[in-house]
């Protein structure tokens, strides 16, 4: 992580900027419209140690005076999936390491079973950083 | 993905305008994927180089990039530890979903 990040930073001019966006350690929620209500169904989890591995390597740079922090927050982010199936399919190809529990599994396919049922919307939290090369 | 819509509320695009001014700005996208934000960028930079380990996404990042962004938009295979770049090319570099 480290080096990716020193990396990003020789390839910068001087005073450049790093835009970092990444999944925060917060769970994903999955939302279900259904019934004209909009019901939590259950959570992504995942390990996320990746990501706070890269927040670590933000840190590390920022304590060697490499970088300077300018700015960071964490905002919600929606992906909106059609299926059961198709979750599961995105979750294994995009998500490393993201799987849901049997109860979600189960709450899910209950709901769809069902009429008048929308989109399957996860709303996952994100942290955005920006950093400047010093 | 087909059957999934990610961001159609553009919340990244939205942190990326109020923290990064891109006008004219020479722009690095490091972990593109199929090119999702790098359209995006692309439309707001003078120009962008989006990189990717995963040979398939590149590929399809060039096929379906449009053909008036063409002149603005390289993509490349490679890893973010290993850049062949120079050094300070860029004003900016951002990590997609990567770092």
């Amino acid at each position: 992580m480290f080096r990716a990040l020193m990396s990003a930073r020789r390839a910068l001019a001087d005073h450049g900027l790093i835009f970092n966006i990444h999944p925060a350690p917060d769970r994903s929620v999955i939302y279900c419209d259904a019934h004209e209500h909009r019901q939590v169904v259950g959570l992504v989890r995942s390990s996320r140690v990746r990501y706070r591995n890269a927040d670590t390597a933000e840190r590390r740079a920022v304590r060697r005076s490499l970088l300077t922090l300018r700015y960071t927050a964490v905002i919600p982010y929606m992906h909106y999936v059609s299926s059961m199936r198709k979750l599961r399919a995105y979750l294994e190809a995009e998500w490393c390491g993201a799987w849901m529990d049997r109860a979600t599994k189960r709450r899910i396919r209950a709901l769809l079973g069902s009429r008048a049922v929308g989109p399957l919307v996860i709303k996952e939290w994100v942290r955005v950083s920006l950093l400047r090369k010093r | 993905m087909r059957g999934v819509r990610m961001d159609p509320e553009g919340v990244e695009l939205a942190a990326l305008d109020r923290l990064l001014p891109l006008t004219d700005k020479r722009l690095l996208e490091i972990g593109c994927g199929d090119g999702r934000l790098t359209r995006a960028l692309a439309e707001r930079a003078a120009s962008v180089v989006a990189i990717d380990p995963n040979r398939r996404a590149i590929a399809k990042a060039r096929r379906t990039l449009p053909r008036g962004l063409r002149g603005r938009v390289r993509f490349d295979v490679g890893r973010a530890e290993s850049l062949p770049y120079p050094d300070g090319a860029f004003d900016a570099v951002i990590f997609s979903w990567a770092l």
